[in-house]
């Protein structure tokens, strides 16, 4: 076992005391920033979008009432809100506006006999979702005012139409009544956040050791070392350097996010994102997730590693993990809005998904805790069984340079040498 | 106090690498594993190393049998090497040093001490990728060595290496040879081996072929091999000048000297016969003496390469034919 502890120390300090690997703590740093800072920095760079501007033309009197209502309180709200002007126009003057992109939209209204408003949207290329949008929730807008208007409402009427219902939210696994839906949107925003550097940590882990071992492989480094470490110790040696190096990086990481969260200028999706309102459990549930996903996916890499023999088939042949582990990734980007959907349930058992799903459905969802262990043991399991696979594939590959024939998988198993 | 291999057995699928094989290395020599490529050296060298297991026979050190430890710090240059081209020189000797179980520091003291000797105290710091081939070679023998192992395993020590660092090397193996360590050194270059070992077993398809001291596989070759010169007699090399001088006076000599028993390898500019008895190269002597002044007689030995083909030979049943090497 000195041959193990040796790999594994080693193994251990050689990277986390390299220069690179601090500057690429830096980089990993750097990225985060740029992401969840990057409304502010396209604005710092490139200035506030312009305003949506909208010509309205078609019955002059009916035109002369919308720009009219465009002046009600809740008219000018979702106005301003859209960051739309509005401005009275014709089917020419508007046609030809749309064309020379003075205007973005230029509708033709008209109102039927019974009153309802109605309307053609004119638009540069009919494919600026954007436009279409604002364009729309600015007519709805009008058009309600302009019912109402029709209906001759009082002011006390018109505003208990208007106004939304005031709500209150409580949660039954809140602690304060009221923190609930508060927290929703910053709670999905960390999620988020905590499943890609889940994503990034345990794909850039298990990439790492596929890469590494092909490298020391195919300059013949291995044969230096093996004779002084059995292959399944160093195998062991090697996943559980790396497990520490990435679990130093992310840590370093996550302190100076943490830090910097603090200023509270970090957003996704207009939330905040405030390190410091992240639950320890969840950190813990993130920490975890992180082990026995990266154990998962290394027992693969260490097969597959131990197998190539040109470090430019490393990444090639480890491809279809990285592809299940892209389908896990969007898996939970969906779940993050329907955490207790049937298919997020379900999937969260399948151990390739688990770490992301299930780490997904304890932050946002509803698990029960037998949910939690039962998934978890499944993963351990599943995990057990394929690292003692790539033990035996390891053992048998690594010093082999003829390449690898699947129609030999048996003598894998067999007990002889491939 | 030696290395002893004994009736070892190893088989990948249905080929058999190795085959019921015996040695025993002893310190303060150097023991050849030679043969052709695949014959089995390496395998045989995997499985003193424990890399590999052997399905039958007993590997003992010290007539114990090899201890995980003993192994671990056996010192081993393999025939394919590479080192961590990123890595400095004297950090990845350290790691090599450390995995042998040397502590930090006493590894630390051995590279420097082992870079100094040959010459590469100058690149320690420096990356692995920036240094020449040949140094890179120096780097890789220092980390078979550094830890003052008592085992040296060098397989196909001098492939890949350029001729001042064969020397080099081979300067080294007999200083530590002289240290008394035990040196097993596995080759298919016979002529690079030759005047290096001391005992060796020849490997044909896992099996040995031959064994022994280089003395006694010499003297066990049943063909003697003679070189006759004579001074050329100016008249009859003129007399032969027509039908092509020195070449024709030899052949014509040859043919004078032959008998029964005497095999002709050469005949252009010198004379050179094999018979299998002593008794016969003295009557074609005495025969040569009549004709004319016999500047030089010698008997020449066997090299190694021709033993070698020869043993390959006779296993596969083409018969005994020397080459000129």
């Amino acid at each position: 076992m000195d041959g193990f502890w040796t790999a594994l120390k080693l193994g251990f300090w050689t990277k986390v005391k390299s220069p690179a690997y601090w500057f690429s703590v830096i980089v990993i740093v750097l990225v985060f920033m740029l992401f969840f800072n990057m409304e502010s920095i396209i604005k710092l760079l490139f200035g506030e979008n312009r305003p949506t501007r909208i010509g309205i033309g078609g019955d002059p009197a009916v035109v002369a009432a919308l720009l009219e209502e465009s002046r009600s309180p809740s008219v000018q709200e979702t106005l301003a809100q859209n960051r739309v002007e509005l401005s009275k126009s014709d089917a020419f003057a508007g046609t030809k506006a749309v064309e020379d992109g003075s205007l973005e939209a230029y509708v033709e209204v008209q109102s039927s006999l019974d009153g309802r408003l109605s309307g053609t949207v004119l638009t540069q290329t009919g494919k600026n979702v954007s436009i279409t949008e604002k364009t729309s929730q600015t007519l709805k807008a009008l058009g309600q005012a302009w019912a109402i208007r029709q209906l001759k409402l009082s002011p006390a009427e018109f505003t208990a139409l208007m106004e939304s219902p005031q709500l209150s939210y409580r949660a039954l696994d809140e602690k304060k009544d009221g923190e609930a839906a508060a927290r929703a949107g910053a709670a999905v925003a960390m999620t988020y956040m905590l499943i890609y550097l889940l994503y990034f940590l345990i794909l850039g882990a298990a990439l790492t050791l596929v890469t590494e071992l092909a490298k020391e492989k195919s300059s013949r480094f291995i044969e230096l070392i093996l004779p002084s470490v059995s292959p399944t110790g160093y195998m062991w040696a090697k996943i559980l350097a790396l497990l520490g190096v990435f679990v130093v990086q992310y840590a370093a990481v996550g302190l100076i996010l943490y830090g910097v969260s603090r200023q509270e200028t970090m957003k996704l999706f207009d939330e905040v994102i405030d390190l410091t309102q992240l639950p320890l459990e969840l950190v813990v549930y993130a920490a975890l997730m992180f082990i026995l996903g990266y154990l998962f996916y290394a027992a693969i890499a260490a097969a597959v590693g131990a197998m190539v023999t040109r470090i430019e088939d490393a990444s090639t042949a480890f491809m279809p993990m990285t592809m299940l582990f892209v389908i896990a990734l969007f898996l939970s980007i969906l779940a993050l809005r329907t955490p207790d959907a049937p298919f997020v349930r379900v999937l969260a058992w399948v151990p390739p998904f688990t770490p992301l799903l299930l780490f997904v459905r304890i932050a946002l969802g509803n698990v029960a805790g037998w949910e939690i262990v039962g998934a978890i043991g499944l993963l351990v399991v599943t995990t057990t069984v394929l690292m003692w696979v790539a033990a035996r594939i390891f053992r048998r590959t690594i010093l082999t340079y003829e390449g690898f024939d699947w129609r030999r998988w048996r003598a894998l198993f067999a007990g002889s040498h491939s | 106090m030696s290395l002893v291999v004994q009736d070892v057995v190893k088989s990948f699928g249905a080929v058999r690498a190795v085959d019921a094989l015996s040695f025993e290395a002893k310190p303060g020599k150097i023991f050849g594993l030679l043969g052709a490529n695949g014959a089995g050296k390496t395998t045989t060298l995997r499985m003193i190393l424990g890399i590999i297991d052997p399905d039958q026979g007993a590997l003992t050190w010290q007539n114990r049998p090899l201890s995980r430890d003993v192994r671990r710090r056996i010192g081993y240059l393999p025939e394919e090497r590479g080192l961590d081209d990123k890595m400095k020189v004297e950090d990845v000797l350290v790691y090599l040093g450390q995995l042998k179980g040397l502590p930090g520091r006493a590894a630390r003291s051995s590279v420097r001490a082992w870079l100094e000797r040959l010459g590469l105290s100058a690149v320690r710091q420096k990356k692995v990728k920036s240094l020449s081939k040949g140094n890179q070679q120096k780097v890789q023998f220092i980390a078979a060595v550094l830890h003052d192992p008592e085992i040296i395993i060098f397989d196909e020590p001098f492939s890949g290496f350029d001729p001042v660092n064969v020397e080099l090397i081979r300067e080294e193996m007999i200083r530590l040879k002289a240290e008394g360590k035990t040196i097993l050194l596995s080759s298919h270059r016979m002529d690079q081996v030759e005047t290096l070992v001391d005992e060796l077993v020849l490997l044909r398809r896992g099996k040995v072929a031959r064994r022994g001291t280089m003395r006694a596989l010499k003297a066990a070759v049943p063909v003697k091999r003679y070189v006759l010169e004579l001074d050329v007699d100016e008249d009859q090399a003129a007399s032969g000048a027509e039908s092509g001088g020195k070449v024709a006076w030899h052949s014509d000599l040859s043919k004078r000297l032959d008998r029964p028993g005497v095999r002709w390898v050469e005949t252009e500019e010198r004379l050179v016969f094999e018979v299998e008895t002593e008794t016969l190269a003295q009557k074609v002597l005495a025969s040569a003496l009549d004709l004319g002044h016999v500047r030089a007689f010698y008997r020449v030995e066997p090299t190694l390469h021709e033993i070698f083909v020869a043993a390959m030979r006779e296993e596969e049943g083409i018969g005994v034919e020397r080459n000129d090497a």
